[in-house]
């Protein structure tokens, strides 16, 4: 699997062209057609979605990933739960 | 290694870069790529930060950028034509905050990272388009935003569509950025199901 949606908390970005989503203590504005939602999450309030990631490194349980956006808080790749993670 | 009109067309023949809308010739510099300006404005809400006895400090180890740009930051009012003018940042201190019209994606195998940088043109009237976070890192798939100040004297039109507001310059990374598998991206779907 090089490459996983992870599971994430969604908002709606500055722009139309964007979300912005947190994974665990890091976030994102990420184009969305990066983005999986159930449905359109509004201003103040949330859905949670999947976002999609590079695989880049792996340890027992977790696994390293890379957005497609700008960070916001935290760096481009961050630590994520195996559990947190679909195929794409 | 910054890339020559010919190695970005040849990294975007080869896949290695994706730019939509695809650039036209007269985009073309001999090491970059104009961009164009996209719809979306953003500004801070000025009049709502002068409120009379109102005395905002932004406490940076304690703010989360999106809970103050949904706060404080509002859409832009655009002329008839949809182009915004903006002042000059001594008569309205502002940060426009817009994007390219350009999407960009810069696959993760290619050993390709770039910069968003200013044009000379503007920069003599004053134009500054981003502030100190020029680089897009290899992985990198969205419009990019920009930080726009007008230190000129000038009101200046910014028209969608037909504003070049930047330029991208792309480098050659010394090695491939890390990933876990050999990469076997030709073909893979993307998120939205097309061809990678």
């Amino acid at each position: 699997m090089n490459d996983a949606y992870i599971t994430c908390e969604v908002l709606p970005g500055l722009f139309s062209t964007e979300y912005y989503v947190l994974v665990h203590d890091s976030s994102y504005y990420v184009h969305r057609d990066h983005v999986r939602v159930p449905r359109e999450p509004q201003t103040g309030s949330s859905v949670v979605g999947q976002v999609f990631g590079y695989v880049i490194d792996r340890e027992p349980g977790r696994t390293l990933m890379q957005l497609p956006g700008e960070a916001v808080v935290g760096g481009l790749r961050t630590w994520v739960d195996n559990s947190a993670l679909t195929a794409a | 290694m910054i890339l020559s009109d010919a190695g970005i067309r040849r990294a975007v023949a080869e896949g290695d870069i994706a730019i939509d809308p695809a650039p036209e010739s007269a985009q073309l510099q001999t090491s970059a790529v104009d961009m164009f300006l996209g719809h979306a404005f953003r500004v801070w809400d000025l009049p709502r930060l002068a409120t009379p006895g109102l005395s905002p400090v932004l406490d940076l180890a304690e703010q989360r950028f999106v809970a103050t740009a949904n706060s404080f930051s509002i859409q832009a009012e655009l002329e008839r034509d949809g182009s915004y003018i903006l002042k000059p940042y001594h008569e309205v201190p502002q940060v426009l905050l817009c994007q390219t019209r350009e999407r960009l994606h810069l696959k993760l195998h290619s050993r390709l990272a770039a910069r968003v940088e200013g044009r000379s043109s503007l920069a003599r009237l004053g134009l500054m388009v981003h502030l100190t976070a020029p680089t897009i890192h290899a992985g990198f798939n969205g419009n990019i935003t920009l930080e726009v100040i007008n230190h000129g004297p000038f009101h200046l039109k910014l028209v969608p569509n037909r504003t070049r507001i930047c330029q991208f310059i792309f480098e050659r990374l010394e090695s491939a950025p890390e990933q876990e598998a050999t990469t076997q991206f030709q073909g893979q779907k993307t998120p939205t199901g097309g061809k990678g």
